[in-house]
């Protein structure tokens, strides 16, 4: 497996210092991963020698510029072991779940039909979903979350039956940490007709994904989660449902012909692109999906596994700590979300950030959640390839000044 | 350590005054970081004028905490016109403090806001 300490010298940003002189430990990946250097080195090259805009000028930065767009599509597709014409490039993974709505939902889900989603989901996979329904007059179910933090699969069985037009679910969960078996919720939702739609945005920087084998119809995820580049990530749809959707973007870029009274438009996916695309975002996105397929996602999945066994088993000793989701580290993937007994979750990570410790602390976008279990708010310590058991334990000597402060 | 976590702070976050609730209050005044999950409910008997009794609860983090405690003890005994007219300024000089750093602003403000309601 890789060394995360020379991984660690390819992101620049993690050499800093904050707060004083105290060297920065990152452990906010959830919420965006950092970026190595050669995705900061492909966007400035981009714009340094090739900028043009795509599919338009016939001249010699038009085709390069052109080619470099192609060419990055095409890798972020095998990234997930699609093809490019299943890849629509969108901006993050909130806008592609939006995007299905449009897409498909407003023209296949009607009154009386169901949107099964569930209790953990990020508001991004389910203000959409509530807000459309609402518009729609169909209904919304929530697949239950046991004590225990996992999915209650005897509940989504229930649930799942025929009039139920698409499962919308997360394939990790941003604060309880848990894996979905989403492979095996497709199988049984194709038995019954139903649509499936994975929240890919925390799975897909730590597991290797093979967009087929998953089986879902639409997989949503983040390119500045899998440390690439803000501003650029996509839906992966399955051909066959592209036949049932339309665009929801028209304009520029996604047309063949068009004459005053009508319009004929691009093939599969251009048709999906609409006005002109962030090309350098794009380039950046499909350096991070190289620099992850050289260190082989097998490996990065590897990496994560230890990580978050070691976290879990020293926050566990900690006996201020309770700690949120599945106790099992081989149920879990990228992150450990704790509550921190009789001090809120801002002030512990308002501590750990004066020791140069940065976490994520609140309800991680899933307010639902924190509700249902009675939580204020929790503090996440979350992991990418560059993360190190050392970075662990600086957090945990940093949550110990948590106790010298507040003498509990 | 983290100098946002005063001693005067950590007091009133560990021991917070007027904690609790009212038999009749006139007034009574919710407000909530919807993003934290805190939130805090105040209330006034307001006599000729004067906050004659506060009493406040919530749950929120230290410094919402300590800032909820602290502008209870600010506007117990004084003219309603005065909580109307509480600023931050005052409140962050009580702590000791010139200036918060952008992230916990909203924490130190939700009492600030409560009393806005005052004004409605």
């Amino acid at each position: 497996m890789f060394d995360p300490n020379i991984i660690k010298k390819d992101f620049p940003i993690l050499n800093r210092t904050v707060r004083n002189g105290k060297p920065l430990v990152y452990l906010d990946s959830a919420a965006t991963s950092q970026k190595p250097q050669a995705v900061i080195d492909s966007i400035v090259e981009y714009y340094t020698q090739h900028n043009a805009n795509v599919h338009r000028g016939i001249h010699a930065l038009g085709d390069e510029s052109t080619r470099m767009f192609y060419a990055a599509r095409n890798t972020i597709a095998k990234f997930f072991s699609a093809d490019t014409n299943e890849l629509i490039l969108m901006r993050n993974t909130t806008e592609a779940i939006n995007a299905v709505v449009y897409m498909w939902a407003e023209d296949h889900v009607s009154v009386g039909d169901v949107i099964l989603t569930t209790e953990m989901e990020h508001h991004s996979n389910l203000v959409p979903w509530q807000v459309f329904a609402k518009r729609k007059g169909c209904s919304i179910e929530y697949v239950r979350v046991t004590e225990s933090g996992e999915l209650d699969m005897a509940d989504l069985k229930k649930k799942l039956r025929k009039g139920v037009k698409l499962v919308a679910m997360s394939h990790v969960s941003n604060t309880l940490g848990v894996m979905n078996p989403v492979a095996e919720i497709s199988k049984l939702a194709h038995v019954v007709g139903t649509l499936v739609l994975v929240d890919g945005a925390q799975s897909a920087p730590h597991l290797p994904i093979d967009f087929h084998k998953l089986g879902c119809d639409f997989f949503a995820f983040s390119g500045h989660k899998m440390v690439g580049p803000m501003g650029i990530g996509g839906l992966l749809v399955r051909a066959e449902v592209f036949k049932h959707m339309h665009p929801f973007l028209y304009g520029g870029g996604m047309i063949n012909e068009v004459s005053l009274d009508t319009t004929t438009f691009a093939d599969v996916p251009d048709a999906y692109i609409a006005g002109t695309p962030d090309v350098a975002s794009t380039v950046g996105l499909a350096a991070a999906c190289n620099y992850l397929s050289k260190l082989g996602m097998e490996q990065v999945v590897k990496h994560d596994a230890e990580l978050v066994s070691y976290a879990l088993n020293q926050l566990k000793k900690i006996s201020q700590l309770h700690i949120v989701g599945p106790m099992d580290a081989r149920k879990r993937c990228g992150s450990v979300a704790f509550i921190y007994d009789g001090v809120h979750a801002h002030d512990v990570a308002q501590i750990l950030d004066s020791e140069g410790i940065a976490v994520r602390s609140g309800h991680h976008c899933t307010m639902p959640l924190h509700a249902k279990f009675k939580w204020g708010a929790t503090t996440r310590a979350s992991f990418n390839v560059y993360t190190t058991k050392e970075d662990i334990d600086v957090l945990i000597r940093g949550i110990q000044k948590v106790k010298e402060v507040f003498g509990k | 350590m983290s100098d946002l976590y005063q001693e005067i702070i950590l007091n009133h976050a560990g021991n917070p005054r007027n904690f609790g609730t009212l038999t009749h209050p006139t007034h009574t005044l919710k407000e909530a970081n919807a993003s934290c999950g805190d939130m805090v409910e105040m209330q006034l008997l307001v006599k000729n004028g004067k906050v004659q009794d506060v009493k406040w609860r919530g749950v929120g983090c230290a410094i919402s905490t300590a800032s909820c405690s602290m502008v209870s003890e600010l506007i117990k005994g004084k003219p309603i016109a005065f909580a109307k007219k509480l600023t931050e300024k005052l409140l962050l000089k009580e702590m000791g403090m010139n200036a918060i750093l952008p992230t916990r602003e909203k924490c130190l403000l939700l009492p600030l806001r409560a009393l806005q309601h005052l004004s409605q």
